[in-house]
């Protein structure tokens, strides 16, 4: 799973690469939307601890 | 005034850049493995990046610089997450320390420097220019940081994939 929030960043910078604004601005906020998530996977269900 | 915000934009790829490569260096040469906290912070850094390639490429525009602002937002609030599960005496640090502090300390204060400095591009930002604006352009330097972005995030995205494989990185 954090291989493939990597993986869209490398999406982002290929949409950039193809001048694709729209797409490449679609890509950056699912990547900080996962990224805030994976966060909150790893304060909760790995470590357990309580906000 | 328009060139100085693009090169200082440039600047703040090369930055980070530098800072993601020597994170690889530590990584390699020290063989220390980073966790998934650490990986959430390089997601960060390449994100910020990535809103200062936006600027280089399309123009420069506030929207742009709000996903800066956001990006460091996020790997600030990263970084003093892992800070607060070490900073209590008793705790021992995690990783390697560098000139007396740990890497994710350096990241947080690397992501305040970020903010700041997006602070004094826009500053400089002219709000009468940017209906004008052309688009930007894919060359020189642009290229080369787009690139150097890419190459990053492919090399970050093979490594994770090779220590966690398709898990959520539990360590």
């Amino acid at each position: 799973m954090m291989a493939a929030l990597f993986l869209i960043f490398v999406f982002i910078v290929l949409s950039i690469i193809l001048q694709n604004r729209k797409l490449a601005i679609a890509f950056l906020i699912a990547g900080l939307l996962l990224s805030l998530l994976m966060t909150y996977h790893h304060a909760t269900d790995m470590l357990q601890i309580n906000w | 005034m328009k060139n100085l915000q693009k090169n200082l934009n440039i600047l703040l790829i090369l930055i980070l850049s530098g800072v993601l490569l020597s994170a690889f260096g530590v990584q390699f040469i020290y063989h220390e493995q980073p966790c998934p906290l650490c990986l959430l912070q390089r997601l960060g850094m390449i994100a910020v990046s990535c809103a200062a390639a936006f600027n280089l490429v399309f123009g420069l525009r506030m929207s742009h610089y709000g996903f800066m602002l956001l990006s460091a937002l996020f790997g600030g609030f990263v970084a003093l997450r892992q800070i607060s599960l070490h900073v209590c005496p008793g705790f021992s640090s995690f990783g390697l320390p560098v000139l007396g502090l740990s890497l994710y300390t350096w990241s947080f204060i690397v992501f305040v420097c970020v903010i700041a400095y997006t602070a004094l591009l826009l500053f400089i930002y002219d709000f009468k220019e940017e209906s004008k604006e052309p688009h930007g352009s894919l060359d020189g330097w642009n290229k080369f940081s787009c690139l150097l972005i890419l190459f990053i995030a492919g090399l970050n995205c093979i490594t994770t994939l090779w220590q966690c494989g398709l898990g959520p990185c539990e360590g």
